[in-house]
Parts: C-alpha cells; structure tokens; sequence
C-alpha cells in the first residue's frame, strides 16, 4: 500500500524558535493534530500533543512542584522537537514507513516530493489502515451465540421457541458459530442444577431436571452444521442468562418472550453484548 | 435489516450490523429520523418553507449517512440510507413495514436507577410494537464490536 493513500496535508506550520505555549494553543485547534516544524525555511520535523505533553510540566502535582514555571514558559517549539522527522518518499510502501517510525521512535512521517513536504502520516493514520487490512483478511463474524429457550409448552413454548431456535440456529449457521441454548428453571434448586445433593425432594428435582435436558436436547434438529451446546439452569431467568452469556463470551443473545416484558428489558439493560429479541 | 441511527449512536451501532451481517450477506438499511421541519419566519415575512427547511437537513442528513454506507458497501453489503421525519418509532416501524424489514436494529441509551422504570424510550416503543425481531445495543456499558 503506498503512502500517498494514506497521508493527510497538514495545514499548520510553526517556526521552531516559536514560544511553546503559543504552538501549544495552535496545535488544539488544528484538525490534524500536527503543526509542520520549519528552521530557516525548512521543514525539520512535526510536532504534536504527545511531543508538547512529554516536554511541558509535569501532569503529576507532586512533581509539577519541583518545576519552575519561569522554566518551561521559556521552553521554544524546538526544545520539545524528538529528533530529527521521518522523512519518506512519496512512492514509500506503508510498511517501509512504519518500521521506520518505529526505529526512531517518532510518531509522525514527513511526506516529501522531492525537495517539498506534501503530507504527513501518524501512527494513527497506519493503524487503521492495519485495522481495515486485517478486517480484509478476517471478516468479523459472530463466533459465540447464547439463545434462551423455554421447551415447556406452558413457558412460552411452542412455536415461539420454534422461532427463537430456528433464527438462533439459522445466525449461528451463516457464521460458523458455537451456539448454546440455555433453558432456565425458575423453580429449581440451584445445587441441583450444579449436580450436589438437596434434602427431600431432590428425586423429584433430578426428574425435573433430566425431563428439561431431554426436552433440550430433542429441540436441536439433527445433521445441523453448526456446534450446539445445551445448559440448564436454576434461578432468576436475567441472571442465568446474563452469567452464562458471561461464561460462553456469548458475542450475541437471542431472546424470545413478550419483547416489551420486564425479562427482556433487564436483559437488554444488563448484557455487555447485544440482544436480539425475537 | 433496517437500522435506525442518530448523530451520535451511528458509530456504536454500525459495527454490530457489518460484524452480523457480513458472513451472512444481507441488506441494511440505514435510517434516521428527524422531528418534523417548521418554517423560518421573521418580521412576519417566511424566509424558509417548511418543506424546503425538511430537504436541506435531509440532504444533511444523506451526507451524514453516506461515510456509514459507503463502508457497509466496502463490505460487499447492500446498504442504503433513509431519512423521515415525525416521532421516531412510528417513523421507523413505518419504515420497516414498507421496506419488508426483517430485523430492526436499534441502539438503546438506557436511563439510570429508578428513571429507567418510568420512562419509556423510543426502543421501548419498538420493541412492543415491532412484527419483526429487534435487535439492541447499548451506547455504553457494551463491548465494541
């Protein structure tokens, strides 16, 4: 990739005898983030926040103490300058130019024509070109799904479930992802879930929860492509699936239910990572 | 799937709609709903219509969409912009109604503490009302795609 695609021109230019606290007030207000250095009449550099911040006082109070403020009033454009700039051809390959900013530790290359500066690149600039390039590479896709099901027919089951199942496994399909399907028992002793001994009527719990699994499991369709996993769980609906979501690093929650209900806001409300209510 | 966006949720929930949409192939749409345009009077005289107030902001608007589309389309995505103008969940359920939507997707800015029980967001609203799945992410407290 050359560089010429990726530089921008700067349209600031400052002399490097220049007070740095006037630069400083210029460069806030430049769109590039970058002013152009020149030293009798030639372009020697670039300066940016970061250079002004690592010469100016200290944003520490304790140590911004021990400097005197006469001191860094009188520090000039120069002084904050690290080095002599980058200077790349026009026709320079993005790599050339990032190893070359990464050997001088500069953060900003001088783009020249010839003889003339016609452009900067940042460090920033060559990230997001990585960014876009390793995106190329690598389509995002959706590589976890958690959807919660209800197979009780009195739960909201039936064809809802059905859909919620069929949309969740379609997306999990087209993107090659790892789906779970996470039935929560509200009414479930939670160490039964966990497979730890209860009181009384823990065979009826075990009935329960064997009954909930097989019903799971008979959901999944047979000869699907994609990878499913099924789970069941005790407690409050919202935090079991919002754990579980957590424990998968579910990238995507498919929900079925009323959409406008308590359940489905909360989740919304509470999930780091989007829900798709169907 | 039709996208419903504002100035500053665009960038949250676009992402999601290229990272989702991508592998599968698909169409989106983006859309943004703007409140009705009133006419520029002054002095008793009107300097600007109402319906030519409507179609400055949304050729604005247009401009605003284009860099989000342009780069759904960098994915080989069939993207497009709309704007309306009104409230925007009737507009946007409207909208996917006559576009055929498959999916809404909405951004939710979520209200604090005990607001969040007596205030009803325009998400809210879709979510009720919406014949088709809906699809929310969080301008805050969410990874980034």
């Amino acid at each position: 990739m050359p560089i010429k695609t990726l530089m921008r021109s700067p349209s600031g230019v400052v002399e490097a005898t220049e007070s740095l606290a006037i630069a400083t007030r210029r460069l806030a207000s430049e769109p590039d983030g970058c002013l152009l250095v020149r030293n009798r009449g030639r372009v020697v550099g670039v300066l940016t926040m970061a250079d002004v911040r690592a010469a100016g006082p200290s944003t520490i109070p304790t140590l911004a103490a021990y400097e005197s403020p006469s001191l860094t009033a009188h520090l000039t454009v120069a002084d904050a300058l690290r080095g002599e700039g980058v200077v790349v051809p026009l026709n320079a390959a993005a790599a050339d130019v990032a190893r070359a900013l990464r050997t001088r530790q500069q953060r900003v290359a001088l783009v020249a024509d010839g003889a003339d500066v016609v452009g900067v690149v940042t460090t920033e600039d060559l990230l997001s070109a990585l960014t876009e390039r390793l995106e190329r590479d690598s389509p995002p896709r959706l590589a976890r799904l958690l959807v919660a099901v209800s197979p009780s027919p009195t739960v909201g089951g039936g064809r809802g479930t059905r859909t919620v199942l069929d949309i969740g496994l379609e997306i999990g399909r087209r993107h090659g992802a790892t789906v779970t399907l996470l039935h929560v028992m509200r009414r479930l002793s939670p160490r039964i879930a966990e497979g730890l001994p209860v009181g009384g009527d823990s065979d009826v719990q075990r009935w329960r929860l064997a009954g909930a699994r097989a019903s799971l499991a008979r959901l999944v369709p047979t000869g699907i492509e994609t990878t499913v996993r099924t789970a069941v769980r005790a407690g409050e609906v919202v935090d079991a699936v919002l754990a579980v979501a957590a424990e998968t690093l579910a990238d995507l929650i498919v929900m079925g239910g009323r959409r406008g209900s308590a359940l489905v806001r909360e989740t919304i409300c509470r999930a780091r990572c989007p829900v798709l209510a169907v | 799937m039709l996208v419903l966006v504002d100035g500053s949720t665009a960038w949250r929930v676009v992402p999601w709609i290229r990272r989702l949409l991508a592998p599968a192939g698909g169409d989106a749409r983006l859309l943004l709903v703007l409140p009705p345009a009133r006419a520029v009077t002054a002095a008793g005289r009107t300097i600007v219509f109402a319906d030519q107030q409507e179609q400055s902001e949304r050729l604005a608007a247009h401009f605003f969409l284009s860099g989000f589309v342009s780069r759904l389309c960098g994915e080989g995505l069939a993207a497009s912009a709309e704007v309306r103008f009104g409230k925007p969940a009737a507009a946007t359920l409207e909208a996917a109604r006559d576009w055929g939507a498959d999916a809404i997707a909405v951004v939710d800015s979520p209200a604090r503490g005990w607001r969040r029980w007596f205030t009803r967001t325009v998400v809210d609203e879709i979510l009720n009302h919406s014949p088709v799945p809906v699809l929310v992410t969080r301008t805050s407290g969410q990874r980034a795609a």
